[in-house]
């Protein structure tokens, strides 16, 4: 039995080391992020890391849901720093999970695109006078049209309507959305927050809209396959630039464009958790993505517009109408349903 | 006279306690320790935890925050609303039709895994094993491609000339989930039956074509009810996988093929009612826990000692 | 086991070959466009290169993500086989309310949608204040699949002659010398079927681990996050690596541990 202790002593030993391992926190100070899939790129966290001194983690998720899930469920306490859109950040904000952020501590923030300079003007990311969170990343709904077969440039979503293209549109499938643009071109000021007459006017348009589509979509490659097999003109583009490279690269000639009323668009920010352990040290990661060359990098490689250098997807003079929780997500969904039932 | 005798180590001498413990079923449990280590790790980890989410869902949310007030409010809700009861159905139906597809394929391979000799056996066997090691993300995506509009399948149909234009059944709905699903959880349901169709002994089937029965009465009559434990477990197991899962219907489901694992999903984000999700997920349990009973009951008798 | 007429035998292949043509094809897919890239729609044939590969060697979140993932699958996979064996020995040895219950706390995370196991054990770990970490998706991974590893070791159990037990215990073995001399050599195909299920699904495990784990990423995770950007090249390198080695390994498993 001897040389089996030994082994088995040896195995126990071998545990205990891994464990240890696993289990040991880092010595140094330590960054905890938890983000989307380009928004902390490996080339950035080294540069990071070379001048703080400090260690980087990253935890990526895949749905909003996620991060949700693991900050409330952590109270805060598992990361410092996380990725969260303006909608969201609200809910964040009432159940005390985030930490106020000192602008002072933020220098580049001074340098940002003139939409971004003035945070009181940008819906959401502050509260009762703080500021919550810090804009990063944007990406608008637009309008996608075939160049050849759309005669004069569209400039509103209006043009989905247009009876010239009846059958030759793709709207995306989702009630929500297809109300705020709805709502946009009745010119309503609050689209995120609609009354119920304005609701059923809406409804009412949305019905005339579907009479006028060719197909609903839901994914991005599914709005492609339907251009690529059927006559398209024009199409609401739910998923922006992501869209309009995968077009692109499929060899189609496509033009995007926002339209004038006002396009949805979400906001990615930068907020501070609630158990933030080193609050400089997260707010220094905060100023050194919003430098130039890095806006720069994160918009050449996810086609998301940035906050600090300009891009093409999104100009000055384009109207972001940053987007909202609305007033109540299951009525639309149910009129939703109700106007892709109509006859 | 040599030294002390050295016993080998099964015949030393035995002592009072191991012939009374000898003469229980399998090898009495009398040691409290033992039992103790052996509800650890269940009670720690999965017991306290698990109850104390689970028990959530008697409680109601107001705003962001849980209001510990006991109610039924969820479990009711799961009935009165729409929607909830029709998807439970359509979900749990989803389960048994891709449980039934992964057995229908599954049984032929185990069978044609224990008919070979050696080590072909096992080396075969494992190429069915192997693809379980490969992230199912990536799979997905992959038979996403290959069951779109534009993807590999229409246009290797269209191609050959078989089909004039492209299927689109096959893909962003109940169907695409259902067949991808069938993919996935194939292996689960071939190893299990393999195992079971390995336990039969060798001389009943000899026994059995000695008496004169021509083959395809020994496998009604001897292989197929032996192996049908290794059936049920296979198709609980693929039934469990299949109804819980969130993915593949978000992946491949478009709106039409929407489960009820999506909806449990969305409670703990955007939906935010962690305490709706909580009784969701203790209704979901029955269905599941009716197939585990299931495959027990299969499990029990069959072998005489 | 049993010699089969040669037109069954070629039906069985016949289904088998379109098994493995489902399971491996999408597989294969991948593999194909990590050395081929695909361009307006089409594929380029000229483009074939190992430069996906190359990216990858150089992507060491990547790497450590892979790293993380069989480190925890091995360490989970081994509790589970011993845990689970002990409680299936457990079971087995008696009767009682007590036994009932047990079971069904065994499968319960296994049962329950991932999400409801991942986010309860966090809550627990916050309010026991227990660091996340690898070692927290070590003890979420080992809840799993312990169910996988009970069930399977208790079905073989119960199969079990006890008469050859009794004759053990009769003739003075102890209970370890029992269960190591007589029980464990019958168990050993249960517990290697179950420990390959049990590393499967560890290896897979993607919503519990997120949920989780502390600043550690697995595999998984990582490709679950890759969703919203795309799959970079380096990705489908993975899978063909991936799948090689583990063909390799499983080869040299079989070609090892079996006889001819």
């Amino acid at each position: 039995m001897t040389m089996r202790s030994v082994k088995h002593l040896l195995l126990a030993a071998a545990a205990l080391a891994v464990t240890v391992a696993l289990a040991s926190p880092g010595w140094a100070k330590e960054l905890r992020i938890l983000a989307w899939q380009g928004y902390a790129d490996d080339d950035w966290v080294k540069e990071f890391k070379g001048q703080c001194g400090c260690d980087v983690s990253v935890v990526f998720i895949g749905t909003d849901d996620e991060i949700w899930a693991k900050i409330k469920g952590s109270e805060g306490k598992d990361f410092d720093l996380f990725a969260v859109n303006t909608a969201q950040l609200q809910r964040y904000i009432d159940a005390g999970l985030t930490t106020p952020i000192d602008l002072d501590k933020i220098p580049n923030q001074k340098q940002t695109l003139p939409r971004f300079q003035d945070l009181s003007k940008v819906t959401g990311v502050m509260r009762d006078g703080k500021v919550h969170s810090v804009p990063y990343a944007f990406d608008s709904i637009g309008i996608i049209y075939d160049p050849k077969k759309v005669s004069s440039a569209p400039d509103s979503m209006t043009v989905l309507w247009d009876p010239k293209y009846k059958g030759k549109v793709l709207d995306y499938d989702n009630g929500e959305h297809n109300f705020t643009i709805t709502a946009l071109t009745m010119g309503i000021a609050d689209p995120y927050k609609l009354t119920a007459e304005q609701m059923d006017t809406a409804k009412k348009k949305l019905i005339d809209l579907k009479h006028n589509i060719l197909s609903f979509y839901t994914t991005a490659d599914e709005a492609l396959q339907l251009w690529q097999n059927n006559d398209v003109a024009v199409m609401f583009a739910n998923y922006g630039q992501q869209q309009v490279k995968m077009m692109k690269d499929a060899g189609l000639d496509i033009v995007y464009v926002n339209p004038k009323e006002g396009a949805i668009a979400w906001l990615d920010t930068w907020a501070l958790t609630s158990g933030v352990r080193d609050k400089e040290l997260a707010e220094s990661w905060i100023n050194f993505v919003l430098q130039k060359k890095i806006g720069e990098q994160l918009s050449q490689r996810t086609g998301f517009g940035n906050t600090v250098a300009p891009f093409p997807s999104a100009s000055d003079k384009d109207t972001m109408v940053w987007l909202e929780f609305v007033e109540d997500p299951t009525k639309r969904a149910d009129l939703w349903n109700e106007i892709k039932a109509a006859p | 006279m040599e030294g002390r005798v050295q016993h080998p180590p099964l015949l030393r001498p035995m002592d009072q306690r191991d012939i009374a413990d000898g003469r229980r079923a399998v090898g009495a449990w009398p040691d409290a320790l033992l039992t103790a280590t052996a509800w650890a790790l269940p009670t720690a980890f999965i017991l306290v935890p698990l109850l104390l989410f689970l028990i959530l869902g008697f409680f109601e949310i107001q705003g962001t925050e849980i209001v510990y007030r006991l109610t039924l409010k969820n479990y009711t809700r799961f009935f009165t609303d729409a929607g909830f009861l029709p998807t439970f159905i359509s979900t749990c139906l989803l389960g048994l039709k891709v449980a039934a597809i992964a057995v229908v394929l599954g049984y032929p391979i185990a069978y044609l895994l224990a008919s070979l000799r050696g080590r072909a056996k096992y080396t075969v066997a494992m190429f069915f094993a192997v693809p379980l090691l490969m992230s199912y993300i990536i799979k997905i995506y992959a038979i996403r491609s290959i069951l779109g509009g534009n993807g590999f399948l229409n246009r290797s149909l269209l191609y050959l000339g078989v089909i004039d234009e492209p299927w689109t059944f096959l893909i962003f709905n109940l169907n695409a989930v259902m067949l991808t699903l069938a993919i996935l959880l194939v292996p689960f349901a071939i190893l299990p039956i393999f195992v079971a169709l390995e336990r039969i002994p060798r001389n009943l089937l000899e026994a059995s074509a000695d008496l004169g029965a021509r083959p395809l009465l020994t496998f009604l009559t001897v292989i197929l009810p032996l192996s049908l434990q290794g059936v049920v477990i296979g198709a609980s197991l693929t039934f469990v996988l299949a109804i819980g899962d969130y993915v593949t219907p978000q992946m491949v489901g478009g709106i039409e093929g929407f489960t009820f694992g999506r909806i449990i999903y969305s409670q703990f984000g955007f939906g935010n009612n962690w305490p709706f999700g909580a009784a969701l997920s203790v209704i979901l349990l029955i269905p599941v826990l009716m197939a585990i009973v299931a495959a027990d009951r299969a499990g029990r008798a069959r072998y005489a000692t | 086991m049993m010699r089969l007429a040669l037109p069954i035998q070629a039906a069985l292949w016949i289904v088998a070959a379109f098994v493995l043509l489902l399971l491996y094809g999408p597989l294969f897919l991948a593999i194909f466009f990590s050395f081929f890239a695909f361009r307006s729609n089409r594929v380029q044939w000229d483009s074939f290169s190992f430069t996906a590969y190359a990216r990858l060697m150089d992507n060491q979140r990547i790497i450590d993500a892979l790293t993380n993932t069989f480190v925890v699958g091995v360490i989970a996979v081994a509790l589970a086989l011993v845990i689970g064996t002990l409680l299936a020995l457990y079971h087995h040895a008696g009767r009682g309310r007590g036994r009932d219950l047990l079971q069904v706390v065994i499968y319960l995370p296994f049962l329950v949608p991932p999400i409801v196991t991942g986010l309860s054990l966090l809550i627990f770990f916050r309010q026991i204040d227990f660091e996340r970490s690898l070692v927290t998706v070590v003890i979420g991974h080992t809840v799993f699949v312990l169910a996988v590893v009970y069930r399977n070791v208790l079905a073989r159990l119960q199969t079990v002659s006890r008469t050859l037990v009794e004759a053990s215990l009769d003739l003075g073995a102890n209970r370890w010398q029992t269960f190591r001399y007589v029980l464990l050599p019958q168990l050993m195909t249960a517990l290697l079927a179950a420990g390959i299920l049990a590393f499967a699904l560890s290896f897979d495990e993607t919503l519990i681990t997120l949920l989780v784990t502390g600043t550690k990423s697995t595999l998984p995770m990582w490709l679950w996050s890759m969703m919203r950007l795309g799959f970079t090249p380096d990705v489908n390198a993975l899978v063909a690596l991936v799948l090689a080695g583990t063909t390799l390994l499983c080869l040299l498993a079989t070609r090892y541990l079996t006889k001819p």
